[in-house]
């Protein structure tokens, strides 16, 4: 097991080089230029001689592989360069802004769980009666709104009509209930439906009906033998929804002004700012990556089979 | 079992909401002599003589100019009190205010003054954008309170550029490097980075001295966002001139009671035709777009009648550009006229116009992102639809578009003017240069090198009366020739609410007057 989550991190090594090389690439490939982009948020009338002064200011003059390779070099020393736009080390402000994106995504990710696993239950528990009916009502508008609409919409009742919320900021727990909710609400309705629809698969088998016949009291048999097969599709789809709770926090952090490294980098593509996309996004390679692996390892440790076939071995 | 617990954690959900509801309202209930403002950024560290991340309406807030650029185009005396041009137009002589001091209470005097330009020449390849720079040959301080600059050559805009934000105002010498400190109305006092900028009333301000304590900025970057925020209380004011909110925004805050106010013209919404470039290179295909696009129901529709029409490419209020140029009116069978002369007829069965096997298309670039631009370029697509003229859209990015405007990759393209207090002066002065999208629109005019040659004597020009002439002649040729689509004059917004009084324009794109707003109760 070590070896295997050794080799993994082992691995992430090439998948950082390759997508920091095609981040380059892409970035260097695309229409525009920083440097333009440096200019019209200086104000300065992009004339001749200002452009090559803001290019030669921004290392943009140099040729591209002496540029990919002095950022690599330097990336390798934990120096991702300064940013073209707040003229600050680009780790610097990435990591200032980290913590309240990490706070965001975090209560997102807990509320998905908390909020996901007693829904699916309750509905395959009464499977066509009412809780059953909410259910699906609730994990249908979940799954098709959009974020940036649910936050809009709650924006509106819970901050201009009922006045009981802050629209935006980051301060107590009432700045955290609207933004948390808006990102976690279409994950918890996928693994509440999931969760659902894997209940009743589950309870249609055989042990299911040999634990029952063996005298089992319902609730161990709801517990042991139903529960734990049927959360196995939770899990992977939880390592897929970190995904999306980050991205969605990109969306939701600049609706709700929340001081976070995802509108940090929303405002970073806008402007062009090279040193800012790249650091970002070799940050997002890696959290993708070990919570792929966090997800791995809790299947290893949900499913004995996964263990003993060896392929983890 | 099961149920009851689902119900506990129900209700602890619910009284969770409940106490943090009543958290949120005695939060929102602080009343305190602070005005509250919102940018899409932190205002950087205001460095007097820095470009981005330092934002310009701080920069205005902390570090004061010589001459102070008034709305009607004029310049005032601000930190110098009085100042003369010799008779060769090369120097130029301050006195310099009495009894101004810096926010840490050292003086400022011309020494101090020298000091701040003296660093602006040694940066100067930083700063050559502006012609004052390259002009400059040396600043001295003879004593205390005179100042002289001493130029190259004469160059008239000078006090112009004095009175912009950034590089020319001055920070005090011997401040530790990294803090702000000018002689301005406002201090930076604090900066949490992506949350808001704290700015405290100068105590030591020599001129009326503000009615808030202070001005707090928080970073709100999305304009739906920024609306909520001013309609929930959490921001007083929302002015700027850079789609702080939409025009549709402006006009639903306006009618649900917020006080709303339109400023003077500080730019001109245009789009630029070139002239190198079939078909646009005919005067006549030029006048025929002007006389079919119907600007004052795009400004009535899209822009929510938000801006002023537009009818040359200055408005009247910019200095000497109160020429009295008048648009071609809007009647398109007029411009269907024009076109039929010049040779372009609609073929039987076809709806666009041809000439010699060449169909009428050209191509209209505009900001992808912009919904704004992209309404407008679908109905002036529209417009030019109906007289025969065929406009294929492009949509580009902030950067690539500038790009296409330097490479002259177009047919029409969005070009704004630079606004107050660049224009006319440095707009003009970047028509003469390959690489602007001006340039690029008028290379192909027989008459260009003459309108360079007038751009290059007008700045120069020492007589007012002559330049005034000058200015006639360039902007009335470049009128006459059809060389803009002017569309409407760009204004800033204001929207605040009930508790701010006074709330008035800055006299450029880049400052808001703090100083003079004030608090509807217990205004001093």
């Amino acid at each position: 097991m070590l070896r295997y989550i050794i080799l993994r991190l082992v691995l992430l090594i090439p998948v950082l080089l390759g997508v920091s090389l095609i981040v380059f690439v892409l970035l260097h490939l695309g229409n525009g230029d920083p440097a333009l982009d440096y200019l019209r948020l200086s104000q300065i009338p992009p004339t001749d001689t200002a452009l090559a002064e803001a290019r030669h200011a921004l290392g943009l003059d140099r040729p591209l592989p002496e540029q990919y390779f002095t950022w690599l070099w330097n990336a390798l020393h934990l120096d991702f360069g300064i940013s073209y736009i707040t003229g600050r080390p680009v780790l610097d402000d990435i990591l200032y802004y980290l913590p309240a994106t990490l706070q965001l995504g975090g209560l997102a990710l807990l509320t998905t769980l908390v909020m996901s696993i007693p829904l699916g239950l309750a509905a395959a528990r009464w499977k066509g009666r009412w809780p059953d009916q909410v259910v699906r009502f609730i994990t249908f508008i979940g799954v098709s709104m959009p974020n940036f609409w649910l936050a809009f919409l709650l924006i509106a009742l819970f901050s201009l009509w009922l006045g009981w919320l802050p629209p935006m900021g980051r301060g107590g727990p009432q700045h955290l209930l609207m933004p948390v909710l808006a990102i976690a609400l279409m994950s918890m309705s996928i693994n509440a439906r999931l969760l659902r629809a894997s209940l009743l698969d589950v309870r249609q088998h055989r042990h299911v009906f040999y634990a029952r016949a063996r005298g089992l009291n319902e609730k161990r048999v709801w517990r042991d033998h139903i529960l734990r097969n049927a959360w196995m599709p939770l899990v992977t789809a939880t390592g897929m929804h970190i995904g999306e709770l980050l991205g969605g926090a990109l969306v939701i952090e600049t609706i709700f002004a929340w001081p976070g490294v995802g509108r940090f980098a929303v405002s970073a593509v806008l402007n062009r700012d090279f040193p800012v996309m790249q650091c970002f996004t070799l940050l997002l390679t890696t959290l993708l990556v070990v919570c792929n692996l966090v997800v791995d390892i809790c299947y290893a440790w949900l499913d004995p089979r996964t263990r003993l076939s060896g392929v983890m071995a | 079992m099961k149920q009851s617990r689902t119900k506990k954690q129900l209700a602890l959900w619910m009284i969770g909401a409940c106490l943090s509801a009543g958290i949120s309202t005695a939060w929102a209930a602080a009343p305190a002599p602070t005005l509250t403002y919102s940018w899409p950024t932190n205002a950087g560290p205001l460095d007097p003589r820095g470009y981005s991340p330092n934002q310009m309406y701080a920069q205005a807030m902390v570090y004061e100019p010589l001459v102070r650029y008034t709305a009607q185009g004029t310049l005032e005396p601000w930190l110098a009190t009085h100042w003369t041009v010799s008779p060769d137009g090369k120097t130029y002589t301050f006195t310099l205010r009495d009894n101004v001091t810096f926010s840490d209470g050292s003086p400022f005097n011309a020494s101090a003054a020298k000091t701040n330009l003296d660093a602006v020449l040694a940066n100067s390849k930083r700063h050559q954008w502006m012609e004052l720079v390259s002009t400059l040959e040396r600043v001295e301080a003879p004593d205390e309170h005179t100042l002289v600059l001493v130029l190259k050559h004469p160059y008239y805009p000078t006090l112009m550029e004095l009175a912009q934000v950034r590089p020319l105002r001055f920070a005090a010498p011997d401040a530790k490097p990294g803090t702000p400190v000018g002689t301005g109305p406002w201090v930076l006092a604090q900066t949490r980075r992506g949350e808001y900028d704290r700015f405290d009333r100068n105590e030591h301000y020599w001129g009326p001295k503000p009615a808030y304590d202070s001005v707090l900025v928080k970073v709100i970057s999305d304009p739906d966002s920024r609306a909520i925020a001013l309609q929930t209380g959490e921001i007083d004011l929302i002015q700027g001139a850079d789609g702080e909110i939409s025009p549709g925004t402006f006009v639903r805050l306006r009618d649900s009671g917020f006080k709303a106010a339109i400023s003077a013209p500080l730019a001109t919404r245009t789009v630029a035709m070139n002239t190198g470039l079939a078909p646009t290179n005919e005067l006549a295909v030029r006048q025929a777009i002007n006389q079919a696009v119907d600007k004052d129901t795009i400004i009535a529709k899209v822009l929510h009648g938000q801006e002023p029409r537009a009818d040359a490419l200055f408005a009247s209020n910019m200095p000497y550009a109160d020429l009295g140029l008048k648009a071609l009116p809007y009647d398109p069978e007029q411009a269907k006229k024009t076109l039929e002369a010049a040779g372009w007829k609609v073929p039987a069965g076809k709806s666009i116009r041809e000439k010699d096997g060449k169909t009428l298309s050209t191509e209209l670039v505009f900001l992808g992102p912009s919904a704004l631009q992209k309404s407008l370029a679908e109905i002036i697509q529209g417009e030019l639809a109906k007289v025969g003229i065929e406009v294929k859209l492009r949509a580009e990015e902030d950067g690539a578009l500038v790009q296409r405007q330097r490479e002259g990759k177009f047919g029409m393209i969005f070009a704004d003017t630079w606004g107050a207090p660049y224009d006319p002066h440095s707009f003009v002065s970047s028509m003469r240069y390959a690489g602007h999208a001006d340039y690029m629109a008028q290379r192909g005019l027989p008459m260009k090198d003459a309108i360079d040659h007038k751009i290059a004597e007008v700045l120069g020009e020492k007589d007012e009366k002559k330049r005034a002439e000058d200015y006639r002649e360039i902007l009335t040729t470049l009128h006459d020739q059809a060389v803009y689509l002017p569309i409407s004059h760009l204004t800033a917004i204001s929207v605040s609410g009930k508790n701010v009084d006074n709330v008035q324009f800055g006299s450029t794109l880049f400052d808001v007057p703090f100083e003079v707003m004030h608090p509807t109760t217990g205004k001093p």
